[in-house]
C-alpha cells in the first residue's frame, strides 16, 4: 500500500465549489452542491459512493461532456491551471490527448460499425504526433501487448461484439492510456464484468498508470476496489462530499456516519454477521436539502444536523462534513 | 486469406438471396397468373368491343389460349416472360414487350433520380436534425418533413411545377427531352445514361433538366420519411456509450456525425430506401400523368382500366423482379455498412 504522495506535488485538477444542476421537465434538479476535490500529479484518488450521488455527473463535467444548454453550473474546474469550465473548447482540446476515460461497460463503450484498428488509428491520431500507417500499426500493437493481448492482429481486425468483456476492457484501457495522459478517469471500470476479470482489469490499470506517470480519478462503489487501489478517497452523497483523507484513515477510522455505514455493508469474508445495509434512499432531488443530506437516514442526527454543516478538519488531511466531528486541538 | 474468406461471404449471401428473390418472383407470376384470369370481364370481348359476335370472341379466346387448361397456360406464360414474350397487348396490338421497351426504362430512370435524391437529401436532412437536435436546424428540416410526408407526390408535382416551370420558367414542363433534340441511340433506354455513353453532354443537360421537377415531387414524401427516420435512429445513436467513448476521446463532432453516429443510423433508413424506390416505379402514375412522362405506371394503369391481360401481367413481373434485384442491392449495401450481417452470413 503506498501512501499518500508528498504534498508539494502540484494539483493536476483542482475543482472548487463546484456546483451542478439540469433543467428537466419537472423541473431544475441540483445534481453537485459545492465539490472541492483535487488529483496530484500521479495521484490516485477514488471518489465513492451510492449510484445517483453525483459522481459519474463530476467525471462528465470535468471532460466538458455535459449536455451545455440544460446544465447550469458554476464553481471552477482547473486542469494544469487552465479553466475548463463553461469553456468547451479548453475541454475539448484536452479530451483523448491530456484526460482519457474508461467506461463502466466496455462492450457498450466501442462501436459496434467499426473495427478495432479503425477506431484505435483515429485514438492514436487524436494524440497529436503525425504516425505513418505503419508507425501507428506498431504503437497499436505495443499498446495491447501492453495490456497482456497476446494476438494483437486478431483483435485489431475484430469487431467488438466478437471479443469478450474482458478482451473489450483492456482494449479500452490500452486506448486510454496510449497517448500518455496526465489524467485517467475511469467511471466504475468493469462493473459490467465478472469480478476476477474486473480485478485483472484494475491491477492492469494501475501497473501501466503508474508506468506512464498518470494520475487516476477512480469512481466506484465498490469500497473494497477502492482499499485497494487508491492514495485518497472522497466520499459523496446526495451530491455533495461528505468526507475525505487518506484511503487508510478511511477505512479505519471513518468520520461520517454515512461512510461508517457504507462500510458496514461491505461483505467480508473474515466476519460472521451479515453486512447490514444502509436505511432509507437518497433524498428526492426537486426539492431543496437544507443541513446534513444524510440527516434522514443517519441515526446520530441531532437538531444541529438540520444547519449548514461544513467540512471540520481532522488529522492528516482527514476531513468530514457532520456535526459530530471534532476538529483536532 | 482474409480477402478470399470475404469473397466467399459475399457469394454465398448473393446466393441466398437471389434464392430468396426467385421463390418472390415465382410466387407473384403464380398470384398475377391466377387474379388476371379470376378478375370479373371477358378480355377478349373487351378488347373486341360490344359489336363483335359470339363467335369472333371465341375464337380470340382460343387464338389467346383462355380455354387451355390453366397449368397450361401458366406454364405457356412461364416459358414466354423467361424469352420476355409476354404475349400481344389486347389493346395496342403490338407485343407488350416493346410498348415496355420504352415505358418501363423511362420510369426505371424516374425511381432512380427520385431514389437518388431521397437518399442523399433524406439522410443529409437527418443527420443535420439529429446534430442539432431541438435546434432551429432540426426544427425546420422537421417541419419541412412534416409538410412534405403529409402531401402526395401528385401534389408536389402541380406546385413544383407551376413554382418552377410556370412562374420562374426555370425547367421544362413535360416530356423527357426538348423537341429540338434527337434521343440518343438506344443502349440502355435511360436518356441521361444513354446520353453520356453517346458523349452527347447538351442531351445529358437537357434531359437532367427535364428529369428534375417530376424526379423532386416523386422523391418529396419518401425523402421525408428518411429524414425523419434517419433523424430519430441518429438521435438514438447519440445516446449510446460508444457515442460517449468517441467524444471523450476527442473524436471531433463533425467526424461524430459524418462516420462514427452515420453509419449505425443507415440500417433502418437503406431498407426503408429499398421499398420506397421500388413503390415509386409503380406510383408514379400520377406524377409521371403531371409532366407526361411516357412511363410504365401510366401503361400499367391504363392496361388495368382497359382490361389488357397480358400488359397487366407483364407490368407487375417487371416490377416484381426490380424489386428483387433492388432490394438485393440494398441488402449488399446494408451488409457492406454492418459488420455483423456481414459476419453472421458468413456462419
Amino acid at each position: 500500500m503506498s501512501s499518500t504522495r508528498p504534498v508539494e506535488a502540484p494539483d493536476l485538477l483542482a475543482i472548487s465549489n463546484l456546483s451542478l444542476g439540469f433543467s428537466t421537465l419537472d423541473g431544475p434538479v441540483r445534481v453537485l452542491r459545492g465539490i472541492d476535490l483535487t488529483v496530484r500529479a500521479q495521484e490516485k484518488v477514488a471518489l465513492v459512493g451510492e449510484s445517483g450521488s453525483g459522481k459519474s455527473v463530476t467525471a462528465r463535467a470535468i471532460m466538458g461532456l455535459l449536455p451545455e444548454r440544460r446544465t447550469m453550473a458554476s464553481g471552477s474546474i482547473r486542469f494544469a491551471g487552465r479553466e475548463l469550465l463553461g469553456r468547451p473548447a479548453e475541454a475539448e482540446a484536452l479530451r483523448g490527448r491530456e484526460i482519457s476515460m474508461i467506461f463502466q461497460d466496455p462492450t457498450a463503450s466501442l462501436n459496434p460499425f467499426f473495427s478495432i484498428r479503425q477506431q484505435f488509428r483515429t485514438v492514436i491520431a487524436r494524440g497529436g504526433a503525425r504516425h505513418s500507417a505503419e508507425a501507428a500499426e506498431q504503437r497499436m500493437r505495443q499498446a495491447l501487448r501492453d495490456v497482456s493481448i497476446p494476438d494483437p492482429e486478431r483483435v485489431l481486425g475484430s469487431y467488438s461484439f466478437q471479443l469478450s468483456g474482458g478482451l473489450n476492457q483492456r482494449v479500452m484501457i490500452a486506448m486510454a492510456l496510449v497517448n500518455t495522459p496526465k489524467l485517467l478517469i475511469a467511471d466504475e471500470p468493469g462493473t459490467a464484468l465478472d469480478v476476477t476479470v474486473q480485478e485483472q482489469t484494475l491491477r492492469m490499470m494501475r501497473r501501466l498508470s503508474q508506468q506512464n506517470g498518470t494520475a487516476i480519478l477512480f469512481i466506484s462503489h465498490n469500497l473494497g476496489v477502492v482499499r485497494q487501489f487508491a492514495d485518497r478517497v472522497y466520499v459523496m452523497y446526495a451530491g455533495a462530499l461528505v468526507e475525505e483523507g487518506p484511503v487508510q484513515r478511511i477505512f479505519t477510522a471513518p468520520l461520517h456516519p454515512y461512510t461508517r455505514a457504507l462500510l458496514a455493508s461491505v461483505p467480508r469474508l473474515a466476519r460472521p454477521t451479515i453486512p447490514t445495509g444502509i436505511e432509507g434512499s437518497l433524498p428526492d432531488r426537486l426539492k431543496p436539502i437544507q443541513g446534513c443530506a444524510f440527516r434522514p437516514r443517519c441515526s446520530l442526527s441531532i437538531s444541529a444536523c438540520a444547519s449548514e454543516v461544513a467540512l471540520v478538519a481532522g488529522a492528516e488531511g482527514h476531513r468530514a462534513a457532520c456535526v459530530h466531528v471534532v476538529p483536532p486541538a | 486469406m482474409i480477402r478470399r474468406v470475404r469473397l466467399a461471404n459475399v457469394a454465398a449471401f448473393l446466393a441466398a438471396r437471389v434464392g430468396a428473390g426467385l421463390l418472390v418472383v415465382f410466387g407473384v407470376s403464380v398470384l398475377i397468373f391466377v387474379l388476371a384470369r379470376a378478375m370479373p370481364g371477358d378480355p377478349a370481348r373487351l378488347a373486341l368491343g360490344p359489336a363483335a359476335t359470339a363467335a369472333q370472341v371465341e375464337r380470340l379466346r382460343a387464338d389467346m389460349g383462355l380455354d387451355e387448361p390453366l397449368l397450361y397456360q401458366y406454364v405457356t406464360f412461364v416459358a414466354g416472360a423467361l424469352r420476355l414474350d409476354f404475349g400481344t397487348s389486347l389493346f395496342t396490338n403490338r407485343p407488350v414487350i416493346a410498348d415496355l421497351a420504352y415505358g418501363f426504362p423511362a420510369s426505371l430512370e424516374l425511381a432512380l433520380a427520385a431514389g437518388m435524391v431521397m437518399t442523399i437529401f433524406g439522410i443529409l436532412l437527418g443527420a443535420v436534425s439529429a446534430r442539432f437536435q431541438n435546434r432551429w436546424p432540426d426544427n425546420v428540416s422537421r417541419i419541412l418533413s412534416l409538410i412534405a410526408v403529409a402531401m402526395p407526390n401528385f401534389v408536389w408535382a402541380l406546385i413544383l411545377m407551376l413554382l418552377f416551370a410556370y412562374w420562374a420558367e426555370l425547367l421544362p414542363v413535360s416530356g423527357r427531352l426538348s423537341e429540338r433534340l434527337q434521343a440518343p441511340p438506344f443502349v440502355t433506354g435511360l436518356v441521361t445514361v444513354d446520353a453520356v455513353l453517346a458523349g452527347q453532354w447538351a442531351t445529358l443537360g437537357d434531359a437532367l433538366r427535364h428529369l428534375a421537377l417530376p424526379a423532386v415531387s416523386l422523391s418529396l414524401p419518401g425523402l421525408a420519411q428518411v429524414a425523419r427516420l434517419t433523424r430519430t435512429n441518429m438521435v438514438d445513436v447519440y445516446a449510446r456509450p460508444y457515442t460517449e467513448f468517441a467524444r471523450a476521446y476527442g473524436f471531433s463532432e463533425r467526424e461524430i456525425s459524418v462516420k462514427w453516429a452515420l453509419r449505425p443510423a443507415l440500417i433502418p433508413t437503406f431498407t426503408l430506401l429499398g421499398m420506397q424506390i421500388v413503390a415509386l416505379l409503380g406510383n408514379a402514375f400520377l406524377v409521371e400523368t403531371v409532366f407526361a412522362w411516357p412511363g410504365m405506371a401510366r401503361y400499367g394503369v391504363e392496361a388495368i382500366l382497359r382490361k389488357d391481360l397480358n400488359a397487366i401481367v407483364a407490368v407487375v413481373m417487371i416490377v416484381s423482379v426490380a424489386f428483387v434485384v433492388i432490394n438485393i442491392a440494398i441488402d449488399l449495401c446494408v451488409s457492406f455498412i454492418d459488420p455483423r450481417i456481414r459476419l453472421q452470413s458468413a456462419r
